[in-house]
């Protein structure tokens, strides 16, 4: 019998990490798909892997889901091995592809219930698991229809319950709304916060939208060539490329109000030139209202005041020299 | 895993019964060839083997059928080994046996297909006898699975089948014209028909017309078992290498 691997603890409290890789490499047709990977992922959240297409999201989620064996290094995904446990890491996640493909000759409730006779679940189990996921994902009035007749937004929710009808711990997307219109992709993404809070499910979102990132992911690692260029939370890779900024316009020069404004505890950084003070910060509405207040205390104008926000896409510049290209989302990712 | 390898038959066999249209084609063609260039060549050929050129032409055309559908099977595979199987490749059921799985849902369907034709074929030469539908019946049976089994093993060996549509039926073709089809082996050049004992729809048609009729080269029991071990032989290979087929 195979044996649990217990020793791998992850995060910062000491909770048993449900994925862990270390050193993880995968080369294919020669190349390093991905190189050198060290991702740990805690129960319940949502961590992503943002990167442009071809950088190693997929191949690292094929590593994950137990389908193909990395070249070296070691992945735990619920304390069960990749390499030598395969087979019972794919019982134990959940995994839905980019491009969606499900039997459209079958009905709902037929596709959930094959899947469900795969994962091996017994008859009892399944069908009430089946009716869960089909009114849980608003799909129960259809559960009787082939799903030729789906519309693609429904079709990646059948998808989806596919993937947790067997009630895994970890479930892995890769590219989870490509092609979806905008809207769809919102329905979508709200469906994947009710899943991962309904059902404690952990998520491994693979994406090369930064948007879908910001949406969803607790933690974020961006990937680029096959490696992990940084990891951590939205907020902390934000902050490590200064954050976001406020600038202000004044109708005159004023040294002492960009003083008091950098004496601002929430205030990173000023730069003040002529009539305008460049104030790096996590804008907020509140903060931004105590900006305003103080300046009223001061004998100057604010003119204009612009703020800018940064985005997991500026983070990647930052660290790659070139930005996310979103070739799957409808909303190109700008290019400045 | 007997209960995954059921459920993927199954679905299979859905798939299959799910385009009505394909289904009703695949039953007319065969019966069509066999009315139009059967009942059209009898009415100026001599005799075949003893037989009326119809009636020697059933076989031929069940083998046509066969083939049709191990080529079909071939290009299924493939293209279900790009999308649709990757789907089941992230359950703990093993790659052979979700090929077994459609393997079977396949030869349950293909093989109703042709024993419907096989129906129409020994209605019209009369045949009522038990023993010879029963025989004859399993002969279609085992060549349908033969079929099936060699279409599994070239979609494993061949990368692309589809790139390789016209070289498929120009060899199809070729196979026809040396295995009996439309005319005996007997009546080939004679190194051909040497070379029609290394067909493997030689031994299925003449296994299905011996079994049937009574008329056939080698003894029926003879064809059906080479029939029956090719297919054993190809279903061992593509099931083994069918790690060769996924494309991850």
């Amino acid at each position: 019998m195979q044996t649990a691997i217990s020793w791998v603890q992850g995060g910062q409290e000491g909770k048993m990490a449900i994925i862990t890789t270390y050193d993880l490499c995968l080369s294919r047709e020669g190349k390093k798909a991905i190189d050198k990977i060290d991702i740990s992922i805690e129960p319940g959240e949502i961590f992503g892997i943002l990167g442009p297409k071809g950088s190693g999201k997929s191949s690292l989620l094929h590593v994950l889901a137990g389908l193909l064996p990395p070249s070296s290094g070691t992945a735990v995904v619920n304390d069960f091995d990749v390499l030598t446990q395969q087979e019972r890491v794919r019982r134990s996640v959940g995994v839905m592809f980019q491009e969606v493909f499900i039997d459209d000759w079958l009905t709902a409730r037929e596709v959930l219930d094959l899947h469900a006779q795969l994962q091996g679940l017994p008859k009892g189990t399944r069908e009430k698991r089946i009716e869960s996921l089909l009114a849980q994902l608003g799909l129960a009035d259809k559960s009787s229809v082939a799903v030729r007749y789906f519309t693609p937004l429904k079709k990646r929710k059948l998808a989806l319950a596919r993937a947790v009808v067997h009630s895994p711990e970890v479930l892995i997307l890769d590219e989870p709304t490509t092609g979806l219109p905008r809207e769809q992709q919102n329905e979508f993404w709200a469906t994947l916060i009710k899943v991962n809070a309904n059902f404690k499910i952990g998520m491994v979102i693979a994406t090369s939208s930064w948007e879908e990132c910001e949406k969803l992911c607790d933690r974020v690692a961006l990937i680029d060539r096959g490696n992990i260029i940084r990891q951590g939370t939205q907020e902390t890779l934000k902050d490590s490329i200064g954050g976001s900024n406020v600038v202000l316009q004044l109708d005159r020069h004023s040294p002492r109000l960009a003083e008091s404004i950098r004496a601002l505890w929430f205030v990173k950084d000023v730069k003040s030139s002529e009539k305008t003070i460049d104030i790096t910060m996590v804008p907020n509405q509140e903060q931004v209202n105590k900006i305003t207040s103080l300046v009223k205390r001061f004998p100057v104008n604010i003119v204009a005041m612009t703020m800018h926000q940064s985005t997991l896409n500026d983070v990647f510049y930052k660290h790659t020299g070139s930005f996310i290209e979103d070739a799957g989302s409808e909303e190109k990712v700008r290019a400045r | 895993m007997i209960n995954a390898v059921i459920a993927l038959a199954r679905r299979e066999a859905r798939r299959d019964l799910s385009d009505k249209g394909k289904v009703m084609f695949d039953i007319a063609w065969p019966l069509m060839i066999l009315a139009v260039l059967g009942f059209g060549v009898d009415a100026f050929a001599p005799p075949k083997a003893g037989l009326p050129y119809w009636a020697f032409l059933g076989a031929g055309v069940i083998g046509l059928l066969v083939v049709r559908q191990s080529y079909s099977f071939g290009r299924m595979l493939e293209h279900e080994a790009r999308v649709g199987y990757r789907e089941y490749l992230v359950t703990p059921v093993q790659r052979h046996w979700i090929i077994l799985g459609s393997f079977l849902g396949r030869w349950t369907v293909q093989s109703a297909i042709a024993l419907i034709v096989l129906a129409a074929y020994a209605l019209a030469y009369q045949v009522y006898s038990p023993y010879e539908i029963l025989s004859a019946a399993a002969s279609v049976i085992i060549s349908v699975g033969c079929g099936l089994s060699i279409g599994l093993a070239v979609s494993v060996w061949v990368k692309d089948l589809r790139d390789h549509t016209l070289k498929s039926w120009l060899a199809a073709i070729g196979l026809a014209l040396i295995s009996g089809v439309f005319f005996p082996v007997s009546d080939l050049p004679f190194h051909l028909e040497y070379l029609s004992y290394l067909s493997p729809l030689m031994y299925m048609v003449d296994g299905i017309r011996g079994s049937l009729i009574g008329v056939s080269m080698v003894a029926p029991v003879y064809g059906m078992s080479v029939t029956a071990a090719i297919m054993i032989a190809c279903l061992s290979i593509g099931t083994w290498k069918s790690d060769k087929l996924f494309r991850l």
